[in-house]
């Protein structure tokens, strides 16, 4: 097949023989020799540009022109002279070698272009495997970057796992290749390691059939002498030695991932020793406070002598004490609950008035001395769990008391709607700031009002959302127009008019 | 004359079972709730022992003994006393 450059190169060739063909008519001078040597120029050229069999059939039509106009007789294809042989030859052998020489050339050309090429692409492969930072996704990731950089539509990453195999496709079409397949080639290369300088690759390479009819290699994923898994590609247009290569930056790569996810996983680790020792701290003060008190209390009611007024002060202190000590166990057990998954809702028919009844009784002594405004429905019922539903309203009360000056008022109001059950707290305090929002679920995040005092474990909000969440519902925070901080939680469920009772 | 304790904390209950307590051994006992209320109880008071609570809303324990070993009278030491965290 002729392609385009060799046409453009025939058809030039031809117009310039036949330019030489035409000389003799305007300078009839011209020696023969000077012709045959004009020809020849254009043999080489023809030679160096195109190939070989361009090059022959040039040399030839070059070599019959010389003949036919040049030699004697002239007009014919006779050969009088047998040294007119020896110029036929030389046309030839000269078509012939420089042809030679050129192909080789272009050869190495085209070799040293698809080395830099590789080394390119094997270069932005590296590249996209050092950049990638994520854990989950690592290796769907990795395999997709070699399928786009090498331009293989069929690849995939394959990793031994506990059972089977773990097998990462990076291209449009899935590779399909047999576990039995994978398994040899992991096997036979388990402790080889030669290299085939000539396919610059090393040894190990399967390549067997697939069953949509192709070939696959499989290649070995190394990392120094130890095989970790395989590379199974359909290898269109990519060489061995190339294939090779990518192997060796996926193994890179690939360790890379698992040594990120083992980081990973120690931070989880460390993250966790922190929570614990955050959680003894606090709890050490919260739980040796009442401690203290109510050992003081019971010390001091041992006295015979103290007067009735000061025992029941006595007595008030460490019932007082003792309540908190109660919620503060109720809070932990809460939070190991949440932790377990051990929460499940229990749906129940109830109003919205009986919800926050129950609330506000439970955190009656954090709500002495403030009036509590309460606008709930007692003749519409929801339902939701009415104690997960009471203990969440419970810990936004205890907020709202401990995050605004005593005195002041605290609004609550619920409402049985399309949405299920929803209830906001609303406070007359200073309010959130408008950076605490990120934080204020977290778990033993503290207020500022409560850091600067000694109350409160940080709890309160990180159970409340806890147990929405066993619930189905959630918790949400924002700043209430003309008061201070607003808690609202939403718990989805059905709602219908309250039965009348008889 | 009896011994002159100021205990100091933030945590009310604390207050009111402790200084009974310390009273019904004989002590002559006045209360503070903040570090700034203790060095005032310091200066007025001039207790002999002063039971003190690390951590204060307004400062800390290791603050107010600053504060008050500063302004107390050269020739006698306030004792402090911790209950830590």
């Amino acid at each position: 097949m002729l392609n385009l450059r060799d046409a453009v190169v025939f058809t030039a060739s031809m117009a310039a023989i036949a330019a030489l063909a035409a000389v003799p008519r305007v300078l009839p001078a011209i020696s023969p020799m000077t012709v045959a040597l004009a020809l020849l120029l254009v043999v080489l050229g023809v030679a160096t540009l195109s190939r070989l069999g361009v090059a022959i059939l040039v040399s030839i039509v070059a070599m019959l022109v010389l003949n036919f106009f040049f030699l004697p007789p002239v007009g014919t294809f006779t050969i009088a002279d047998p040294e007119n042989w020896v110029a036929l030859f030389a046309f030839l052998i000269v078509a012939v070698i420089a042809s030679k020489l050129s192909d080789v050339a272009q050869e190495r050309t085209r070799e040293a272009v698809s080395r830099r090429n590789e080394v390119t692409r094997l270069f932005d492969l590296s590249r996209d495997v050092l950049l990638t930072t994520e854990t989950t996704g690592g290796l769907e990731a990795l395999a997709r970057h070699i399928s786009r950089r090498f331009e293989l539509a069929r690849v995939a990453v394959c990793l031994p796992a506990d059972r089977g195999w773990d097998i990462y496709q990076g291209g449009e079409i899935p590779v399909v290749v047999a576990e039995v397949d994978l398994e040899k080639a992991l096997a036979s290369t388990r402790g080889v390691l030669e290299f085939d300088a000539h396919a610059r690759a090393y040894g190990g390479h399967v390549i067997v059939p697939s069953s949509a009819g192709d070939s696959v290699s499989l290649i070995p994923l190394r990392h120094g002498i130890k095989t970790i898994g395989v590379l199974a590609a359909v290898a269109r247009g990519v060489d061995l030695g190339t294939l090779d290569a990518v192997a060796g930056v996926a193994a890179i790569a690939i360790e890379r991932v698992q040594f990120l996810r083992e980081r990973e996983a120690a931070e989880i680790v460390r993250q966790k020793a922190d929570l614990a020792s955050t959680l003894l701290a606090s709890l050490s003060h919260d739980l040796r406070t009442p401690l203290t008190a109510i050992r003081v209390a019971v010390e001091n009611l041992r006295q015979e002598s103290m007067p009735v007024d000061a025992r029941r002060e006595q007595v008030r202190a460490a019932l007082t004490e003792l309540d908190r000590l109660t919620r503060l166990f109720q809070d932990i057990l809460d939070m190991a609950r949440i932790d377990a998954h051990g929460i499940v809702a229990d749906r129940q028919w109830v109003t919205p008035a009986e919800i926050v009844d129950a609330a506000t009784a439970h955190v009656r002594h954090a709500l002495e001395g403030r009036t509590v405004r309460v606008e709930a429905p007692s003749d519409a019922e929801v339902q939701v769990d009415p104690r997960l539903a009471s203990a969440a309203l419970a810990h936004l009360l205890e907020n709202a008391a401990q995050y605004s000056p005593s005195g002041q008022p605290i609004s609550v109001k619920a409402t049985a709607g399309a949405g299920g059950l929803e209830v906001s707290v609303t406070d007359y305090g200073p309010g959130l700031d408008p950076g605490e929002l990120d934080h204020l679920f977290e778990r033993f995040y503290r207020g500022r009002v409560a850091r600067q005092s000694s109350f409160g474990t940080g709890m309160g909000l990180a159970i409340t959302r806890g147990l929405l969440a066993a619930a189905g519902g959630r918790v949400w925070a924002e700043n209430a127009l003309g008061a201070g901080a607003r808690f609202t939680i939403g718990i989805p469920g059905a709602t219908r008019a309250a039965a009348v009772v008889e | 004359m009896p011994v002159r304790i100021l205990v100091v904390d933030d945590e009310p209950n604390i207050l009111a079972t402790l200084a009974p307590l310390l009273r019904s051994r004989g002590y002559e006992v006045s209360t503070a709730m903040t570090g700034r209320g203790a060095v005032e109880a310091v200066e007025r008071e001039n207790p002999d022992l002063m039971v003190l609570d690390l951590g204060l809303p307004d400062m800390d324990g290791v603050e107010v003994t600053r504060l008050v070993r500063r302004t107390d009278d050269a020739d006698r030491s306030a004792l402090g006393a911790w209950r830590g965290r």
